[in-house]
């Protein structure tokens, strides 16, 4: 047994070996029933991620804006009333005063005599 | 240049390529034809399969995990379609009683034309078992080397140089049988 034996004459097997165009033909008519699927593929390989998300824009804008009203209106609907402090004017203007404001020196409630106020003030 | 690899173009047909749809069809037609040929043992069925069997494969290219070995899967879809023919086939001649007419002529000792070669060897081959069938005609015919078919059919170099030998010998021995006899359907 030699790789080298003679080969048989299958030559009339070859479809081509009566017909030269035979495979011609042949791929011809591959290519044309491959046609379809091959251009499928090729739209198919062609669609990127932004397109993706294109071809869904006009169901995502409106859902995403659903969504964030949604999230906006459990927010809001969850958070604590604000606590309103009433502050009188001079007392915000006092907070940081050690010294005790006027109207209790002169209201005289803590025993501070206004004549002692007055005699102060002749001294001067 | 370089000549792309099976996978370069398997991977570049999966984009839809036709290029190298094509050059993969330019590479395989012969094979599949004749691997469809050893099965079928009919030339019209032989060129039906393997050209159905291009489009099968070009729809099922993802199946193909390894796109480097594409000519043995794709010889394998070419012998399965070729098999379901032969089937289907089978089961219709059982169904249809009108005698087959070939178109031969003439007698013992005359000479013999093409169509008369051709079908001397397709009833040579017929008592060939598939896979000697296609050992002989891929290396006889298409010209592929012993490694190549081993790879392409998935049996070892040995296993083919043996099949090749024993499909000669067989095949000569029947073909000076045949030589004796009138072509199939005459009488």
């Amino acid at each position: 047994m030699s790789d080298l034996e003679e080969h048989l004459s299958l030559e009339p097997l070859d479809p081509a070996s009566g017909d030269p165009g035979f495979w011609l033909r042949f791929h011809s008519r591959v290519m044309g029933d491959a046609q379809a699927e091959l251009a499928r593929r090729r739209m198919t390989g062609d669609i990127s991620v932004v397109d993706v998300v294109f071809a869904w824009r006009r169901a995502l804008v409106p859902m995403a804006l659903m969504a964030a009203a949604m999230a906006g209106i459990l927010i809001l609907g969850h958070q604590p009333p604000l606590e309103v402090q009433v502050v009188a004017l001079e007392e915000v203007f006092n907070q940081d005063f050690s010294v005790r404001p006027m109207t209790a020196v002169l209201s005289g409630d803590d025993g501070i005599q206004t004549g002692l106020l007055a005699g102060a003030e002749e001294g001067f | 240049m370089r000549e792309r690899t099976d996978g370069e173009l398997v991977r570049a047909a999966l984009r839809g390529g036709q290029e190298a749809f094509g050059l993969l069809v330019t590479r395989y037609q012969r094979p599949a034809y004749l691997v469809a040929l050893s099965v079928t043992g009919n030339v019209e069925d032989a060129e039906d399969v393997a050209q159905e069997s291009f489009l099968v494969a070009l729809k099922r290219l993802e199946d193909n995990r390894d796109p480097d070995r594409f000519g043995g899967w794709f010889l394998t879809i070419v012998r399965n379609r070729a098999r379901n023919l032969l089937r289907r086939e089978r089961i219709r001649k059982t169904e249809d009683l009108v005698p087959e007419l070939s178109p031969g002529q003439g007698g013992p000792g005359r000479d013999l034309n093409s169509w008369e070669i051709r079908d001397h060897i397709e009833r040579a081959l017929e008592g060939l078992s598939e896979v000697r069938k296609e050992v002989l005609l891929l290396h006889d015919l298409e010209g592929w080397k012993h490694r190549e078919i081993g790879e392409r059919l998935g049996i070892p170099d040995g296993t083919v140089r043996s099949h090749l030998h024993f499909a000669r010998k067989y095949l000569r021995e029947r073909l000076t049988v045949l030589r004796g006899q009138p072509p199939k359907g005459e009488v």
